[in-house]
């Protein structure tokens, strides 16, 4: 279907421009189309705010911006988001430590860490909100449901990206230490921390998307504060604005999180090689 | 959940040879059957002495004796009677409903935002935001605005199956070699092949990853919204025997729930997922058996 054209410097300089105009067209078509897409996702808010439902059961998006604004000056947002984020902090700790002893027994020998792999495999496919619902009655309403749920449903995914990082780690590398009379303690600092390091961060990651997940989930079964309860209790009073606004800020400050602090200390960390991401168990 | 990667750790980590001539009790040990089972038991060890601990947790026996109950329709006590598949039916219509609209459309928006980049621009951010939403959102803002009717469930399965749809199968499309489509420009195959072969066919892998996933979030919102805003199926069931201070009911409901979406996940949705992926990959979400 194409035909081959005789090819002369001016027909060159004058594709190549026509080339460079369409790659710029394509590029402003690309940011147009863009915001497009966000201009239809809040006009259909609105329309569907307007048109189909009640402001009782859909408040159009600026009156959740301005509830929104309210809450974080009005409502005790701080005393509330340090509640929640603490107990994801401190369960997300205590999977890191169980995650190392977990660790330990995955290197110690092979029918362990089948064992154990099959036994995260199952924690895994339950569904989060069973922990959430279990923890009402196992713990009651407890602070530390939440904190407890954190660690459960963490651990697998930095269990799995520690394990991945120990294969990665370069066999050559722990041989040569070995031979220079390096010691046990200084071949684990040297050697095998920094070159999982970057597996386990990936893993962190992942885990902390799920985590801070199953945290507000939790609070809003039981807990007697935080975000969660009070999302809860925006539910409970029909104060749909109310709702969306502490579950957008929550949810933003914890996409932010996510995205911004953790992938810039992975990126920062893996300036000296190439990158590793997650893995999901 | 982001979009899921490869196949995690638990690799070729311990290099020891395995002994040659295993004795049989050796192998036993050995076998992914056994160990699974060991796992379970594992598991319901753990709850079995959480439940010695703490008396408010029902233990096993417990439990087991109240669902036999409540799946024979015998008497609890006083006026309360059994329900067992009146609820459990009800739920895995409005499951069902809500995957057969909800992938569907997922689907369709992973495709498009794959192949196109205008679609991309247009829906990818939508979709993130979707995906960005917890569950629970969803399932409160389906009870609202559909009170206590059917519809609220489904559309909260719904809206959480898309984005994982979208996500995944968008992925896929993007992980397509270049080489291939650039070939199969060059040699004039029709959109339509094109689409059905190289689009679906090299999409399909992370298609049911994507699928796996939105089966298992979707069942978990399910649970939610019925929690919250209904008066049937199992997630109201589950709530009725906690007002009602019958724990066993209530962990017996729970446990149902999750033994329901396993054997799904196992019987049906892990070996899709691995035949999809026989022809280049291995599959996300699992450990390794081998060894």
């Amino acid at each position: 279907m194409s035909t081959v054209s005789t090819v002369t410097p001016g027909s060159v300089s004058e594709l190549s421009a026509r080339e460079l105009r369409r790659a710029a067209w394509s590029r402003w078509g690309y940011r147009l189309s863009v915001v497009a897409g966000w201009v239809v996702f809040v006009g259909v808010w609105y329309l569907v705010a307007r048109l189909v439902l009640t402001p009782q059961q859909l408040p159009q998006p600026h009156v959740v911006a301005v509830e929104a604004w309210d809450v974080l000056r009005l409502r005790e947002f701080g005393g509330n988001f340090q509640a929640s984020i603490l107990r994801v902090a401190a369960g997300f700790l205590l999977a890191l430590l169980l995650s190392v002893g977990l660790g330990l027994l995955i290197a110690y020998s092979r029918w362990w860490r089948r064992l154990l792999g099959r036994v995260l495999q199952f924690v895994v496919s339950i569904p989060t909100v069973s922990f959430a619902v279990l923890s009402l009655i196992v713990l009651g309403i407890s602070p530390m449901g939440p904190i407890l749920n954190t660690m459960i449903v963490a651990t697998p995914y930095i269990t799995t990206n520690l394990a991945q990082g120990l294969t990665g780690v370069d066999r050559r590398l722990i041989v040569m230490s070995e031979s220079f009379g390096r010691t046990r303690a200084q071949i684990i600092v040297g050697v095998l921390i920094p070159s999982s390091l970057l597996s386990i961060l990936g893993g962190a990651r992942l885990a902390f998307a799920v985590a801070w997940r199953v945290a507000l989930l939790t609070e809003i079964f039981a807990s007697a504060d935080g975000i969660g309860l009070q999302i809860r209790r925006s539910f409970e009073s029909y104060d749909i604005q109310g709702m969306l606004a502490w579950a957008l800020l929550f949810i933003v400050i914890m996409l932010l999180i996510e995205n911004l602090v953790l992938r810039q200390v992975e990126r920062r960390l893996s300036r000296w090689r190439t990158p590793a991401t997650g893995v999901a168990p | 959940m982001g979009a899921p990667q490869d196949l995690g750790g638990f690799g070729p980590f311990d290099v020891r040879p395995t002994a040659e001539g295993a004795t049989i009790r050796e192998r036993l040990l050995r076998s992914p059957p056994f160990i699974g089972l060991l796992a379970l038991a594992l598991l319901l060890l753990i709850w079995q002495w959480i439940a010695w601990v703490n008396t408010r947790v029902p233990g096993i026996d417990e439990i087991v004796r109240f669902m036999v109950t409540e799946m024979s329709g015998g008497s609890h006590g006083g006026a309360l009677t059994g329900e067992f598949w009146a609820p459990l039916a009800t739920s895995m219509q409005r499951y069902a409903v809500g995957l057969a609209i909800g992938v569907p459309i997922g689907a369709a928006l992973g495709l498009l935002i794959g192949a196109f980049r205008w679609a991309r621009g247009l829906f990818n951010d939508t979709v993130l935001v979707l995906l960005a939403l917890p569950a629970v959102v969803w399932a409160f803002l389906a009870a609202l605005w559909f009170g206590l009717s059917a519809w609220g469930p489904i559309l909260a399965v719904v809206l959480t199956v898309v984005p994982f749809m979208a996500v995944n199968l968008s992925a896929g499309v993007r992980n397509i070699e270049p080489g291939l489509i650039q070939m199969s420009r060059s040699f004039d195959v029709p959109f339509g092949r094109r689409f059905v072969h190289l689009l679906f066919g090299g999409s399909l892998p992370s298609g049911f990853t994507g699928l796996r996933l939105a089966f298992m979030t979707g069942w978990n919102s399910l649970l939610i919204v019925e929690w919250f805003g209904a008066t049937s199926g199992v997630g109201w069931r589950a709530r009725f025997w906690y007002d009602a201070l019958r724990y066993p009911g209530f962990v017996g409901w729970i446990f149902l729930f999750v033994i329901l979406i396993t054997l799904l996940d196992r019987l049906l949705l892990s070996p899709l997922e691995r035949r999809a992926f026989r022809w280049n990959q291995q599959p996300t979400l699992t450990f390794e058996e081998e060894l």
